[in-house]
């Protein structure tokens, strides 16, 4: 088992309970496999802030970041997770001067 | 002969308070095509009116107000007005915005520019009412707070709805950070608070009842339609921005690593979201503000709970503030910014200058470099919010250590010696604001190269911040591509909010994917002139080019495009930007892409004369010597 902090704010953090805490998740699991984890744990509180209505699409402002880079610039949802990684789940945020 | 038929008054106002006189004259059209409005006003004119190496402080400099063609008609959040002159703190061009009524009453009464000259004998400040304009002995409101000024001249001019500027007793002290203040906002950065107080200039007081017309109503409703839509269609704008503000932008750096902390030394470790972020501010926010024609209403009206701070009330804070007076000095009692807030915008302080200035003096106190001798027995241990509110008031009044502080960091560092200037954290003078580059590069590369320093205003790169794809996805954490990002995050946010005076929220909550197309679409509605998309990014070019200039006549070459020594040798050491820097050779990187694509001098950072021919910019190359 490895061993992932969560880390998220704002509205997700109250679908979340908190703003950051770890899981357990098998050895090998993918961003998409802990975000299914996240769905199964959270279910229908969560996902309307994670998809598309009707949809398992990630609603596009979703931001997702291994280590605080974006899964994109990674391998995307197949992102294999190690061992002590951070894993933000951040909802659209905007206004910044 | 092509003429604009609305937006624009048509009229400048010069005044010379020297000897108390002031003409009218006429807004050319050439300069409304080239420049739009606002900062293009604002900098054109300081470049063609001030002369290379004036003093900030004297009577040669001048300090130019100017909204944009858009500002007091109905074209939603175009609220703002520039504020122009050279900078005491930087010598570099000093430019920033401010919002509220005042820019949109200032149109009302007449006039697109204002040019304020020389230097009045005693204590004065302007009053403006359709069009008339006097001299008014400012002797009641010298050394008055801001809030009181403004008061004080309304009661005496017996009407409650002028709009007024002014400053506090920072700027008539001459601190190189004081702001000016309009209603509860500021024109904030670059110590042009200070350029008042040296021309013994207290205020300006506006009222006007004139409308402003629109060259084709038809054109407009479709514009203004599209616009509104565009931002109804925002997935961040109405439901989540105009709720809870800029405070939410804690929460969001926090998570990414870059709020940064304890003068950019803790950055990652001190994580003060629950204690200064959004939800603390919640139970504190008893109403909103909206600017003129905004229908969000983006800024919170907190009331402090607790302590000594209880019942002091504050417009904000915003982001910046809650970073420099929350994390930059170790402070997370939100009370205690709030009140902090407030007494920055009192004395006409600037925030962020303000608590970045502070954070610097922890940092030397906590070295034992400052002592309690020489604060005066403060003790500046980082997180004393109260020993933090004390020093404001003493830098404001220029007393005790607030002498030695009241100028910014640089000049501070200066002052005390020992090797402190590396830890001084600013650009070309002027105090870092609240995102820690390290995390976020190419945020990081238009700090290094705006061309007032250290300013998110001018290039934000909101693809890294929020990661909104626009033009393109980036990955924050890597330098390539940045040279090319940041030239259109300058070019394109000076083209559709600093020159046309709009809320430049707007770019990142919802207008970024049309941004041109929606500034070129009302040029053509409100003023009658013809512009494509293209042609307006070029207008922000051609700012982003002649400011350059005005700094390449100061004597500012490449070598000032850089960073604290602590940004380029220190990674950061937690959090979730851990490891990460901008090493001396990653910004030689950015830069080289930068210059390349600006189309400047890659050994001095100096626009090309045919960039600057391009531009329409010939007369800049000649002064310049430039081949």
């Amino acid at each position: 088992m490895i061993r992932v902090k969560i880390y998220t704010i704002l509205a997700l953090k109250k679908v979340l309970g908190q703003r950051e805490f770890e899981v357990s998740l098998p050895r090998g699991s993918t961003v998409k496999d802990l975000i299914s984890w996240m769905v199964n744990r959270w279910g229908d509180q969560l996902s309307p802030h994670l998809f598309k209505t009707g949809s398992d699409s990630l609603l596009p402002h979703i931001r997702l970041m291994v280590n605080g880079r974006s899964i994109e610039f990674l391998n995307g949802m197949e992102t294999v997770l190690q061992d002590g990684d951070e894993f933000l789940v951040l909802p659209l945020v905007s206004g910044g001067c | 002969m092509e003429t604009y038929t609305g937006g624009y008054t048509g009229n400048i106002l010069r005044v010379n308070l020297t000897d108390q006189t002031f003409r009218e004259e006429k807004l050319p059209v050439e300069i409304a095509r080239d420049f739009i409005g606002g900062a293009g006003f604002g900098i054109k004119l300081l470049f063609d009116e001030v002369k290379a190496g004036t003093d900030p402080l004297s009577p040669a400099n001048k300090l130019i107000f100017a909204p944009g063609p858009f500002t007091g008609t109905a074209v939603p959040c175009a609220s703002r007005i520039s504020v122009t002159a050279k900078s005491p703190l930087s010598n570099t061009v000093g430019m920033c915005l401010s919002g509220g009524h005042f820019p949109a009453e200032f149109k009302h009464a007449g006039y697109d520019v204002l040019i304020i000259e020389g230097k009045a004998r005693k204590p004065t400040y302007l009053w403006i009412k359709d069009g008339q304009v006097s001299f008014r002995d400012a002797a009641k409101v010298w050394g008055t707070q801001t809030s009181d000024c403004q008061q004080i001249i309304k009661n005496d001019l017996k009407d409650q709805n002028i709009r007024i500027a002014c400053i506090g007793p920072a700027g008539e002290n001459l601190s190189r950070i004081a702001c000016i203040i309009n209603e509860r906002r500021a024109a904030g950065r670059k110590g042009l608070g200070a350029v008042m107080g040296s021309k013994n200039f207290k205020a300006v007081a506006v009222r006007g009842s004139g409308s402003i017309g629109v060259a084709s109503q038809e054109k407009f409703k479709i514009a203004r339609s599209q616009m509104l839509k565009a931002m109804k269609d925002s997935p961040v704008l109405y439901s989540e921005f105009a709720k809870t503000g800029t405070p939410s932008n804690v929460d969001n750096t926090c998570a990414l690593g870059i709020f940064p902390a304890k003068n950019w030394t803790a950055t990652g470790k001190f994580l003060p979201a629950e204690q200064i972020g959004v939800e603390p501010l919640e139970s504190r926010r008893i109403g909103r503000e909206f600017c003129y024609e905004c229908p969000v209403g983006c800024s919170q009206m907190n009331l402090a709970q607790t302590g000594p701070y209880a019942g002091i009330l504050a417009e904000g804070p915003e982001f910046e503030t809650l970073y420099s007076l929350g994390g930059e000095t170790g402070v997370d009692n939100m009370d205690s910014i709030i009140a902090a807030d407030r007494l920055c915008d009192e004395l006409g302080l600037d925030t962020i200058s303000a608590g970045v200035t502070i954070g610097f003096a922890m940092e030397l106190f906590e070295k034992g470099i400052l002592t309690l001798k020489d604060t005066g027995g403060l003790d500046l241990h980082f997180g004393n919010h109260e020993a933090m509110n004390t020093l404001i008031r003493l830098i404001a009044f220029r007393q005790g250590i607030g002498e030695t502080l009241s100028d910014g960091v640089k000049m501070a560092a200066s002052r005390i010696g020992k090797g402190t200037d590396r830890f001084a954290m600013h650009i070309k003078g002027l105090e870092l604001p609240g995102y820690d580059v390290r995390g976020a590069k190419g945020h990081g590369l238009a700090y290094a190269t705006s061309f007032t320093g250290a300013d998110h205003n001018r290039g934000y790169a909101f693809q890294e911040i929020f990661g909104v794809p626009v033009p393109y996805a980036v990955d924050r954490l890597s330098i390539v591509g940045k040279g090319k990002l940041t030239k259109w995050n300058q070019d394109v946010r000076a083209a559709t909010c600093d020159c046309p005076t709009m809320c430049a929220f707007l770019l990142d909550t919802s207008m970024a994917p049309t941004a041109t197309e929606n500034t070129a679409a009302l040029m053509e509605a409100v003023t009658g002139l013809g512009f494509t998309p293209d042609e307006v990014a070029r207008v922000g070019e051609r700012l982003s080019n002649l400011a350059r200039a005005f700094n390449v006549r100061e004597g500012f070459t490449r070598a000032d495009d850089t960073f604290p020594e602590r940004l380029m040798t220190e990674p950061l050491e937690s959090g979730a930007s851990k490891g990460h820097l901008i090493s001396r050779e990653d910004l030689k990187m950015m830069l080289d892409e930068y210059y390349t694509v600006r189309g400047w001098n890659l050994a001095t950072g100096i626009p090309t004369r045919e960039k600057l021919v391009e531009l329409g910019l010939g007369y800049v190359a000649d002064q310049l010597g430039v081949k």
